[in-house]
C-alpha cells in the first residue's frame, strides 16, 4: 500500500485560504506567527504512512520556513499540515523582517 | 544493542527510540499473533520524580505488510495523553497506587489505538490507562495487579497493553562495543597487541535490571493476513506477514519560552524504525543510519549492499586471527551474502529449510517476517531456526530468542550453505555468542501476554 499524504506544492497565489499570503504577512509583523528563516530543520524524507488518522485542528500558530529566499521557496506549517509555496517577494519580505 | 540508541539523531530522542520488535504466534492463545514494540531504552528504575513515559507528541505505529511490497497494509497507531491530577506537588504519587484510578497517582498516561487498513481508520481502543512505573514497595505495592488491570480487551478478543516492562533483550554491550571483544572467546581476539585477555570469561548482560516501555498487541491471526486468510498451510504465501515499528514526530518543533514547553506543528515524519534486530545498528554505516530511520522498508534496496557485504563479516577474521579461515575466504571471494539477504530482506523461500518458508517476494525490505501458520514450539530453542526451531527468529521473533548470537553466527557464515552447499562454515562460527542468555535477565519472562517481565522497581534496583 502506498499513500503519500504530504501536502502538494501549490503555485504562487494558490495557497490555501487559512495560510493566505495576507495572513502570513500580518503574522510576520508579530501577530501570533512564528517565523523561522533558514534555520528550521526540515526532514528530507516524509514517511508515506506516518499520518495520524485523527487530524489535529488547523487553528493555531503558523510556522514559516523560508527554505530558499533566492527561489522564494517557503514551507508553511499549521496544525498537522504543511504547505509549500513559491513566492520570491514574500520570501524577500520575510527575510528582511527576520533580520529586524 | 538491538536498536537502542542505534543512530546518531535518535540516540538524542529516547522517547521516540524504537529498541526492539517482537512478532510471534501466541503460545498460550492459539489463533492469535502477538506484536510488541519497545521504546524509551535503558531506563534506570529509580529515575524519579519524573519517571519514564511515552511521548504525547510522538506517533507510535506497528505496521504489517501482508503482500510483500514493503508498504504497510495494516497499521496500528498509538497516541498518548498525559494528565496531572495535583498541581501542588512535585511527586509522581502522594501515597500508594493501588488501582489505575488511584487519587494518589499524580501523573497518568492514557492512549488511543487506531487500526488503519488501506487508509480506512477504526479506533479500536480509546483512553486506555497505562500502568504507572514500578516505583517501589510503598508506592506500587502490588505492581502485578496494576499491570494486569492495564491489559485491555478490544474487538474479537484482541488485547492491548502499553506501559513499563522489564528489558528482555539481553546483550553484552560493553564487550561488543569494545572492538567486538566477545568475552567467551576474548583470549582469541587480536587485542591490538595489548595482551589484556588470556582466558575466556562469562558474558555480562548490560541491560539487566533496566526497564523499557512496551506497546503490545495480541490480535487474531486472520486480521493480519492478506484478505483475512484463515488457513493452516505454512507453504501458502498468505501465511507470511512482515512487521516493523516506527515513531514519528511533527516536522516543526519550537521551544515556547513563555510557557516552557515545545510547540509542534506540521505533518508527522518518521524519526525511528525497526524491523529485524540489529539491522540499522550493525549493518548500516553511521553516516546513513539517520536516513534509514526516516524511510519505509520499501526503500531498503538502498541499503542492500550492507547486507550483501556486511562489515562485521570482514571484521571477524581480522579481529580473531586464524579462527575464521573459511569466512575469510568467502569474504575474499567478494561473493554477495545471498543468505543474509534472504533472512533480512526477502524472507527465506521454500525448499531451503524443510517445512519452512517466510518468503515475501523480491522486494528488498527489512521486516520481521513471520510465517503465522507455523505453530509455537513446545520446547523452544533460543537459537530459533539455527537451533532447529521453526517458530523462532528469524521466523518472527520471540521475547527469549538469542538474536545477537543468531545474527553473529549467520554473519559468520553458518547460513551461507543455504545458498552454496559447497561452503563449510568455520567450527567457531557455530559457537559464536556474546555469553549471555535469558538466564541473565533477572526479571522472569511471562508465560502470557504481554510476555515481557514485570518491570524492576526503583527501590531494590539497582542492587
Amino acid at each position: 500500500m502506498s499513500h503519500d499524504e504530504s501536502a502538494t506544492a501549490p503555485s504562487e497565489g494558490t495557497a490555501r485560504p487559512d495560510l493566505s499570503r495576507r495572513r502570513l504577512l500580518a503574522g510576520a509583523a508579530g501577530v501570533g506567527v512564528a517565523v523561522v528563516a533558514g534555520s528550521a530543520v526540515v526532514a528530507q524524507h516524509v514517511s508515506s504512512t506516518a499520518q495520524p488518522t485523527e487530524q489535529g485542528s488547523t487553528d493555531g500558530p503558523v510556522t514559516v520556513h523560508v527554505r530558499d529566499a533566492r527561489t522564494g521557496t517557503i514551507a508553511l506549517f499549521q496544525g498537522e499540515r504543511r504547505v509549500e509555496v513559491t513566492d520570491r517577494q514574500l520570501a524577500a519580505r520575510l527575510t528582511s523582517l527576520a533580520r529586524g | 544493542m538491538s536498536s537502542h540508541r542505534e543512530a546518531p539523531e535518535i540516540s538524542k530522542d529516547p522517547v521516540a527510540d524504537s529498541t526492539d520488535v517482537y512478532a510471534f504466534v501466541s503460545p498460550d492463545k492459539p489463533g492469535f499473533v502477538t506484536l510488541i514494540a519497545n521504546y524509551v531504552p535503558l531506563q534506570g528504575p529509580p529515575g524519579g520524580p519524573n519517571f519514564y513515559e511515552f511521548g504525547d507528541d510522538v506517533l507510535y505505529e506497528i505496521h504489517v505488510d501482508n503482500d510483500g511490497d514493503g508498504h504497510a497494509d495494516i497499521t496500528y497507531q498509538f497516541r498518548f495523553t498525559t494528565r496531572i491530577r495535583n498541581d501542588n506537588t512535585f511527586l509522581y504519587n502522594t501515597g500508594p497506587i493501588l488501582t489505575l484510578d488511584s487519587p494518589n497517582w499524580n501523573r497518568q498516561q492514557f492512549y488511543t489505538v487506531t487500526r488503519v487498513v488501506h487508509g480506512h481508520s477504526t479506533v479500536i481502543a480509546r483512553d486506555v490507562p497505562c500502568p504507572p512505573c514500578n516505583v517501589g514497595p510503598l508506592s506500587t505495592p502490588d505492581y502485578v495487579s496494576l499491570a494486569n488491570a492495564a491489559v485491555h480487551t478490544t474487538y474479537g478478543g484482541a488485547r492491548v497493553f502499553a506501559g513499563q516492562r522489564a528489558e528482555g533483550f539481553y546483550v553484552d554491550l560493553g564487550a561488543i562495543f569494545d572492538l567486538l571483544d566477545l568475552r567467551p572467546f576474548e583470549q582469541l581476539h587480536a587485542q591490538y597487541g595489548l595482551d589484556v585477555f588470556t582466558k575466556p570469561a562469562p558474558g555480562v548482560n548490560a541491560t539487566n535490571q533496566l526497564n523499557v516501555h512496551s506497546i503490545a498487541l495480541q490480535v487474531p491471526v486472520a486480521d493480519l493476513r492478506r484478505n483475512g486468510w484463515n488457513g493452516t498451510d505454512a507453504d501458502d504465501p498468505r501465511a507470511v506477514i512482515g512487521v516493523w515499528t516506527s515513531a514519528s514526530r511533527q516536522q516543526v518543533r519550537m521551544w515556547n519560552k513563555d510557557h516552557g514547553e515545545d510547540v509542534n506543528s506540521g505533518p508527522f515524519v518518521q524519526v525511528s524504525r525497526l524491523g529485524n534486530p540489529l539491522f540499522n545498528e550493525v549493518l548500516v554505516p553511521m553516516v546513513r543510519k539517520d536516513l534509514w530511520n526516516s524511510l519505509p522498508p520499501s526503500d531498503d534496496k538502498l541499503f542492500a549492499q550492507y547486507v550483501l557485504h556486511p562489515e562485521v563479516a570482514n571484521l571477524l577474521p581480522n579481529l580473531y586471527p586464524g579462527v575464521f579461515p573459511n569466512l575469510a575466504a568467502l569474504n575474499a571471494s567478494k561473493k554477495p551474502r545471498a543468505d543474509l539477504a534472504a533472512i533480512l530482506l526477502t524472507g527465506i523461500p521454500s525448499g531451503l529449510i524443510p517445512g519452512f518458508q517466510n518468503f515475501t517476494g523480491s522486494t528488498q525490505a527489512d521486516m520481521l517476517r513471520l510465517n503465522t501458520a507455523i505453530p509455537p514450539t513446545a520446547k523452544p530453542s533460543i537459537f530459533g531456526l539455527l537451533g532447529g526451531d521453526l517458530a523462532g527468529f528469524p521466523n518472527g521473533r520471540r521475547v527469549q530468542d538469542d538474536v545477537v548470537s543468531i545474527e553473529l553466527r549467520a554473519i559468520a557464515g553458518v547460513t551461507y550453505p543455504l545458498v552454496d552447499d559447497s561452503f563449510t562454515p568455520d567450527a567457531a562460527a557455530n559457537q559464536l555468542d556474546d555469553g549471555v542468555t535469558p538466564e541473565d535477565v533477572k526479571a522472569p519472562f511471562l508465560a502470557a501476554f504481554p510476555y515481557l517481565g514485570v518491570p524492576y522497581d526503583g527501590f531494590f534496583n539497582p542492587s
